[in-house]
């Protein structure tokens, strides 16, 4: 085999494959996203199922497209081959770590395919020289067809996108914020400032009236604030906080926080709670004074 | 898939008539080959333009029949330009695998436009999770969330997780794209799948069509599931298969075994059923290449050795898979054999009704009956393919030996379809039969391809006159109900459409509200929270949300904390105990859960009693879920139109209230 012919694509493909794929490094400057993946796709779900091909020796009995779509296919099934070498090895799955992977299986397979071609290059080089006008066609016609159908579905979902109408959000809602209560929150001395949130995602404003109460081992509701009454407008978030002082005794108590809506035949409460008691730090309860 | 004779000319077609002189014939055949290119790439386009208009219809509409309409307008229009022309005898090879990549994606339209930017079926918000958990881990089998048996089948998830990895894609984006390769690959790998057993390329591209028409492939086939992926390897490990087989035994043969070996290691990975469907259909092939009467030919004694040694191979490697790496398979697949049969039993016997057929469908009655249509389409295309073969001379049929060994296992496979059908009766066995249809439609395809070429010949030998106008618009309307049939079959309405919230279906269960009340949850108490809650607000904290999810069964029945009633103490004991004891420390309650019945049919999973949904479809939970704001153990943290947030205080301490009036008095403050 002359210098010539190891420039050739006939009998050097797999060393070209293997270039290419190795050329994949530098695309890893790119910004991630689209402009990598334009890149990176086309190497990373052809090569090393090509190569597969080539060392099972197989090339010779497929047409292009059947190759291009086996090629496909094999590539997917490295993608995840590697990540289990990788796991089994117990190395971290990373960029890096798997493109190196990818790499060395690569060139696994180009060395093989290369030397099996090199051992039978009279098979090989009799195949295509037979059947490369029939696969050269079939390659450009489904490489046509497919640049065109991504086109038309790339077309389709860019008019989808753009038209649809989004569901407006409608709903409000209450919550704690800051550090969420657990368990019994104790009550120092100089008392407890219990944060939360009101997010208003209806549309048009609405008027509220928010208040906060106590209840005990009956179930009544003992009022702990002055209620407050606000406006909320559409997209509308406000913070507010609740203060309280020691509860008397050593007893819980239980704060509810209740937002309702004002107006309407059937208004909405939304509310949140939490059990208080005094003392520096939660213990256990052996009843209470 | 076998390399055909190099093309004398590189135009598009191959004339089979004597060569007409060079010139402006020459000119005007190019003149209409321009002409059909122009008219399909218009009829692509309309066609597309259909679709996206019956889903911007869908969007506003729970259910509308103007959807459906443009719907299968738009697919006609996409489908059938291609079919007509895979379908001319003067098409090339070369410009049948185009055409065929046409279809491929372009039948990829309808799930890309149901989700383009994120998952929306209940399998992909487990598989993007799980995705997720290799990304950031940075290592396989993390415990997977919403649906637990995934982690141990990682092809899917590592594939996508490695293009992520490698292009900075987002997990949607590198799962879009690998998904849509693996759609196409589908495709073509059915064609080369027929092409291996034996047909030409004009039967083995409307093979291709043929498949295409089965329920999963346009959504099911196509979502963010490990399925989707594994039905590919699966169809290209028995083109592989097929190929070894018909090889000459040496070099070839040795090559297609080696690939179909990788192949079918793939499958194992990534999906267990199809793995196990996929050493049954290899079993049947090699069982009818173990036949003297049918495959006696030269070398079959090894050919029969080698498919059973392939069919071995595959088989040890799902076992040893399933006892070293996913020994959950077996609980996993079990209940569905055995609940699917015994359902058909009872119903056989008259102790149980079974499902009706369409009962909660969104979708109009004409694709129901297309649905039924296309079984006995189907049925027709078997006993045509029957008819055809008896129909030839005994010296044309295919002689005894591997072709035609492969060829009646095919069709072997293919009947496995019509009792398959049976089993949609069966709440338990619906599921399986549905996705067995994805492998008993291969043996389908195949008796379809031949049988399709021959109706087309047949047509065109009638093309002139009145039968010919009336043939033609017959084949055609007779393409368009499979279509439509097949699809219905598959998937109901809500899946297939967009459309406003519809409590209880997968696919419309993401609003605005869900993942505001996640993206609360997530910056409040983090992710990796062990949380209980129903099936519908499951799927946006176990995947958007990060969270861990309970897996309810009878053994951890979380459904009891929500049927209890009012004043009762919360679930059996042993729940209690077992919530504390595994760290669950959050409940979220969907309040509709008291006012509506789920569209699926169920609140939490499929092992969930019977009995949640009472007469009139009212609910059990109606009146049963304020409770908890009085449950002395469980702090509301959240509250919004729907959803309510609750931190269980476990375990449940002996905690003393305030009994009677007291002074005490704190102060609101808003807005600082």
């Amino acid at each position: 085999m002359n210098a010539r012919s190891w420039l050739s694509w006939r009998t050097a493909w797999p060393w070209r494959l293997l270039l290419v794929f190795a050329a994949l490094a530098p695309a890893a400057m790119l910004p991630a996203g689209l402009a990598r993946a334009v890149i990176a796709v086309p190497v990373l779900f052809f090569v090393s199922g090509a190569l597969t091909i080539g060392a099972a020796q197989a090339r010779r009995s497929v047409d292009a497209v059947a190759f291009g779509s086996l090629a496909v296919v094999l590539s997917t099934l490295w993608l995840a081959f590697a990540a289990l070498v990788l796991n089994a090895l117990r190395i971290q799955i990373t960029p890096g770590s798997v493109y190196v992977c990818l790499l060395v299986i690569c060139a696994v397979l180009a060395v093989t395919a290369q030397w099996r071609q090199h051992r039978w290059p009279a098979e090989a080089s009799g195949w295509l020289a037979a059947s490369e006008g029939a696969s050269s066609h079939g390659f450009w016609y489904a490489a046509g067809a497919a640049v065109a159908s991504v086109a038309l579905l790339a077309g389709g979902t860019f008019a989808y996108v753009h038209e649809s109408r989004q569901v407006p959000a409608a709903y409000t809602w209450l919550a704690w914020t800051g550090a969420q209560p657990d368990g019994v929150l104790a009550v120092s001395r100089a008392g407890l400032m219990l944060p939360f949130q009101i997010r208003h995602e209806q549309s048009g404003t609405a008027a509220f009236r928010l208040t906060a109460d106590w209840t005990g081992a009956d179930g009544q509701q003992h009022t702990l604030a002055v209620p407050e009454t606000m406006q909320l407008g559409s997209g509308q978030t406000v913070q507010a906080k609740l203060t309280i002082p020691p509860p008397p005794g050593t007893c819980v108590y239980r704060v509810v926080v209740a937002l309702t809506e004002l107006g309407g035949a059937h208004p909405q409460t939304w509310s949140i709670n939490a059990d208080v008691r005094a003392g520096q730090r939660p213990r256990e309860e052996h009843g209470c004074a | 898939m076998i390399v055909e004779p190099r093309p004398t000319s590189p135009d598009l077609v191959h004339d089979a008539r004597p060569a007409a002189p060079r010139g402006h014939k020459t000119h005007a055949r190019n003149a209409g080959w321009v002409w059909l290119a122009v008219s399909v790439a218009v009829c692509e386009v309309g066609g597309m333009a259909a679709i996206v208009r019956s889903y911007l219809i869908a969007q506003t509409t729970v259910s509308n029949e103007a959807e459906f309409v443009w719907f299968w307008l738009g697919m006609s229009c996409v489908e059938l330009p291609v079919i007509a022309l895979l379908g001319r005898r003067t098409t090339s090879t070369a410009a049948r695998s185009a055409l065929l990549v046409v279809i491929g994606i372009a039948t990829y339209a309808p799930k890309l436009l149901r989700d383009p930017g994120g998952p929306v079926y209940h399998d992909e918000f487990a598989h993007w999770r799980d995705t997720y958990d290799i990304i950031v881990s940075g290592h396989l089998f993390q415990p997977a969330q919403i649906i637990s048996i995934i982690a141990r089948y990682p092809g899917l998830h590592a594939a996508t997780a490695v293009v992520v990895d490698i292009t900075g894609l987002s997990i949607w984006q590198a799962a879009t794209v690998l998904l849509l390769f693996c759609h196409v690959a589908l495709l073509l790998g059915i064609a080369a799948l027929a092409r291996a057993v034996g047909l030409d390329s004009r039967a083995a591209a409307l093979a291709a069509v043929a498949y295409g028409f089965n329920p999963s492939f346009l959504y099911f086939d196509t979502q963010f599931a490990y399925e989707s992926m594994a039905i590919t390897l699966v169809v290209w490990t028995l083109a592989a298969f097929a190929q070894a087989i018909r090889a000459p035994t040496g070099p070839q043969r040795r090559a297609w075994c080696c690939l179909t070996a990788v192949l079918a290691l793939g499958c194992v990975i990534t999906h267990h059923l199809s793995t196990i469907e996929l050493t049954g259909v290899m079993a049947l092939a090699s069982a009818t290449l173990s036949v003297p009467r049918l495959a006696r030919s030269a070398g079959w004694k090894a050919t029969a050795a080698t498919a059973w040694g392939l069919t071995a191979f595959t088989g040890a490697a799902i076992v040893a898979w399933i006892a070293l790496v996913a020994p959950a398979t077996v609980a996993y697949l079990s209940p569905y054999f055995g609940s699917g049969l015994s359902q058909l039993m009872n119903m056989a016997a008259g102790a149980s009704s079974g499902r009706q057929l369409f009962s909660a469908s969104l979708s109009p009655g004409w694709e129901h009956l297309a649905a039924f249509g296309v079984t006995i389409v189907a049925l027709g295309f078997v006993a045509g393919g029957f008819f055809l073969h008896g129909a030839r001379p005994p010296a044309t049929r295919p002689p005894s030996g591997r072709q035609r060994a492969l060829l009646l296992a095919y069709t072997a496979l293919g009947l496995v379809y019509f009792p398959s059908t049976v089993f949609i009766l069966a709440p338990a066995g619906a599921e399986g039969a549905r996705r067995s249809w994805a492998f008993t439609w291969i043996g389908l395809a195949i008796v379809a391809g031949p049988v399709g070429a021959w109706l087309l010949d047949w047509t065109a030998a009638r093309a002139r006159g009145l039968t010919g106008g009336i043939l033609r618009p017959a084949l055609a309307a007779l393409t368009i109900v499979c279509l439509v049939g097949g699809t219905a079959a598959g998937l109901d309405a809500s899946y297939r459409f967009p459309g406003p919230y519809l409590y209880g279906a997968d696919a419309r269960s993401d609003t605005a509200e869900l993942n505001a009340m996640t993206q609360w949850f997530l910056a409040s108490l983090g992710p990796g929270n062990n949380v209980v809650t129903d099936r519908y607000t499951g799927l946006i904290m176990g995947s958007y949300g990060l969270q861990d999810l309970a897996d309810p069964s009878s053994g951890f029945p979380v459904w009891d904390l929500y049927t209890d009633k009012p004043g009762q103490p919360l679930g059996p004991p042993f729940l209690i105990a077992d919530l504390t004891s595994a760290g669950f420390r959050y409940l979220v309650v969907d309040k509709r859960m008291a006012t509506d019945a789920p569209q699926v049919g169920v609140y939490f999973e499929g092992s969930e009693p019977d009995g949640f949904v009472l007469p009139g479809r009212q609910p059990i939970f109606k009146g049963r879920l304020a409770k908890f704001d009085g449950v002395r153990w469980m702090t509301k943290l959240f509250e919004s139109d729907n959803y309510a947030v609750y931190r269980m205080n476990l375990p449940v301490a002996n905690t003393t209230y305030q009994a009677g009036p007291a002074a005490f008095h704190g102060n609101l403050t808003v807005g600082q």
